[in-house]
């Protein structure tokens, strides 16, 4: 799975280091159980500093993502179904709201959501 | 002639590799030629190949001229105007062929424009999850081994402990520089995951190659000197053989990796490729200040570079360029030191050796036996100091007498050698004539 750390971009480069990781789990790109590198590993490939790689995985890990181990380091947290998180509902909310004040009709929004929740379910 | 000579052959096919490695970089490898990253329409481009085709016409005139202007360094006599010639001329090795590569990577990178070749102007780093390489080193125990190998002479052997020890450190810095002089990171050239890890693996093979060849040959050094002590002949050619075997093996893992690279790639930048040009400054500086890391993996081979972007990248960059400065300035001090002042003192109860402001004082009481030679020993080993024309100087080992110390102008006899109480040896002289017999035969009346 390709990260792109776009370091122009005004999101925080933890933010797209999480989004990517978790919209490759959702496209299947990287499955539960499989590795992510280190914290090193990944700051010495990207060039980004460490602490900003730490406070990725934090933040993926708080919001169960994903799992650390002692012996088996970082993996992809098996998938279970979950209550959605407030945070989710409330971002989600913003993007449809964003799609009303644009004029996107209720049909196509549903269309578009489901054909994106199918790029990730099919790549499964 | 013969140290003339030898210094001719172990500098003069400098300017030699330096073509090759310059022509090298027209090749096309991950995508790259000449520092640039092209797609693969770009490899058989009319425009592209004339310009490459310059390139190496230019690099062949320019490193046949700095080859040919060596032929007359075997004729100067004079030591320090033979190592000011050399070190003008190894930076004119270095800088005079960046002037047209820095060129052509600027013709490239404007026609890559021109062309719509590049992609984005956004600074985006890429990193491939599954291509992510868990480092395997070398274990420590390899090189611990040639360390130990390196120092094991100073068990036997006393006398010249400087060499030893430099040698010792030498394996030590090899060992540091293996583990940690190199950026573990992947070799990306595009979403081809396999690609991306045999690339990792050739690259990371080489480096370690290189600098674990450099320790056993240093340890190998070590012990030759040690065993050979006695055969300097057979020493100097076993440690020419050593220092030839560590470059041949460095020299070969660069073109191999290049090679390789080249190989593994020829069908590569027909898709989405790596392109991270913009932080190579005329192809031979890298600044990124997004890369909060200072060592860099050069794009192609297997040297590495640093991050000028950062802090102690400008510093690292500032003393390396004052001592490419400086390499002329090499036989100006040689010069001076070659002519500070040797003289001899002797006091009512001191014997004191003059060179320049250093001063060698033995206590008259504490002589033991005093000799006058008319001629050096023959088989001399520099432990550490000096070996000119007209300066011999600190610490030597004199084969049938052992570790001296030295002060003298080897083309004015007589020489003094004398020996104390405590076991330790002097050869002394003076540039004044008579000088050194005038001591010498009030040593012996005291007697």
């Amino acid at each position: 799975m390709l990260i792109a750390f776009d370091f122009q971009s005004e999101i925080p480069l933890y933010i797209q280091l999480r989004n990517q990781i978790v919209i490759g789990i959702a496209q299947g790109l990287i499955m539960p159980g499989e590795h992510l590198p280190t914290i090193r590993a990944l700051a010495e490939e990207s060039g980004v500093n460490m602490m900003t790689i730490s406070k990725a995985y934090q933040l993926l890990k708080s919001e169960g993502y994903i799992m650390t181990d002692r012996r088996k380091g970082t993996i992809v947290a098996p998938r279970e179904r979950k209550v959605i998180p407030d945070a989710t509902v409330e971002g989600l909310r913003l993007i449809i709201s964003e799609l009303q004040v644009i004029g996107v009709s209720e049909d196509d929004t549903l269309e578009l959501c489901i054909k994106l929740y199918r790029e990730g379910k099919d790549a499964v | 002639m013969l140290f003339r000579l030898i210094l001719w052959l172990s500098l003069c096919w400098l300017s030699i590799l330096m073509y090759f490695l310059l022509r090298n970089e027209t090749k096309f490898k991950k995508n790259i030629v000449v520092e640039v990253t092209l797609p693969f329409e770009a490899r058989t481009d009319a425009n592209v190949m004339r310009l490459l085709e310059r390139f190496k016409q230019q690099i062949l005139w320019i490193n046949l001229v700095l080859f040919l202007v060596t032929i007359p360094f075997l004729f100067i006599d004079r030591i320090s105007l033979l190592m000011t010639a050399w070190m003008t001329w190894l930076l004119f090795v270095v800088l005079l062929p960046m002037v047209p590569y820095v060129r052509t990577n600027m013709a490239l990178k404007r026609m890559k424009l021109e062309r719509g070749w590049k992609k984005t102007r956004k600074p985006i780093q890429y990193v491939d999850l599954a291509a992510l390489p868990p480092a395997k080193w070398i274990s420590h125990w390899v090189f611990i081994l040639a360390i130990v190998i390196s120092f094991m002479p100073l068990l036997w052997d006393r006398e010249m402990i400087f060499l030893y020890l430099v040698f010792g450190f030498s394996t030590i810095f090899f060992w540091f520089g293996y583990r940690y002089l190199y950026r573990n990171k992947s070799e990306m050239v595009d979403q081809n995951v396999n690609l991306t890890r045999v690339l990792t693996q050739v690259r990371r093979y080489n480096w370690g190659i290189v600098w674990l060849v450099s320790a056993y040959g240093f340890a190998a050094m070590s012990l030759i000197f040690s065993l050979l002590k006695y055969h300097p002949i057979l020493q100097l050619a076993s440690i020419l053989l050593i220092t030839f075997a560590i470059t041949f093996v460095a020299i070969r893992a660069e073109f191999r990796t290049r090679r390789i690279q080249a190989r593994l790639t020829a069908e590569s930048g027909k898709y989405w490729y790596v392109d991270d040009d913009d932080y190579w400054i005329g192809g031979v500086v890298y600044y990124n200040p997004n890369d909060s890391r200072l060592l860099i993996n050069s794009r192609v081979g297997v040297n590495s570079t640093f991050n000028l972007a950062k802090t102690s990248g400008k510093v690292l960059a500032v003393l390396i360029a004052l001592l490419l400065l400086a390499m002329p300035f090499t036989g100006v001090f040689l010069k001076q030191t070659e002519s500070q002042s040797l003289s001899l003192e002797l006091t009512d109860r001191m014997l004191v050796a003059l060179r320049g402001r250093t001063k060698e004082t033995l206590e008259r009481s504490k002589i033991t036996d005093v000799t006058l030679l008319t001629e050096l020993p023959e088989h001399m080993t520099r432990n550490w100091g000096t070996a000119m024309d007209k300066l011999m100087s600190v610490s030597y080992f004199i084969k049938g007498i052992g570790s001296a110390k030295l002060s003298l102008d080897p083309t004015v006899p007589p020489f003094l050698l004398v020996c104390l109480e405590d076991g330790s040896r002097y050869l002394i002289g003076s540039r004044q004539s008579g000088e050194a017999e005038a001591v010498y035969q009030q040593l012996k009346l005291q007697e």
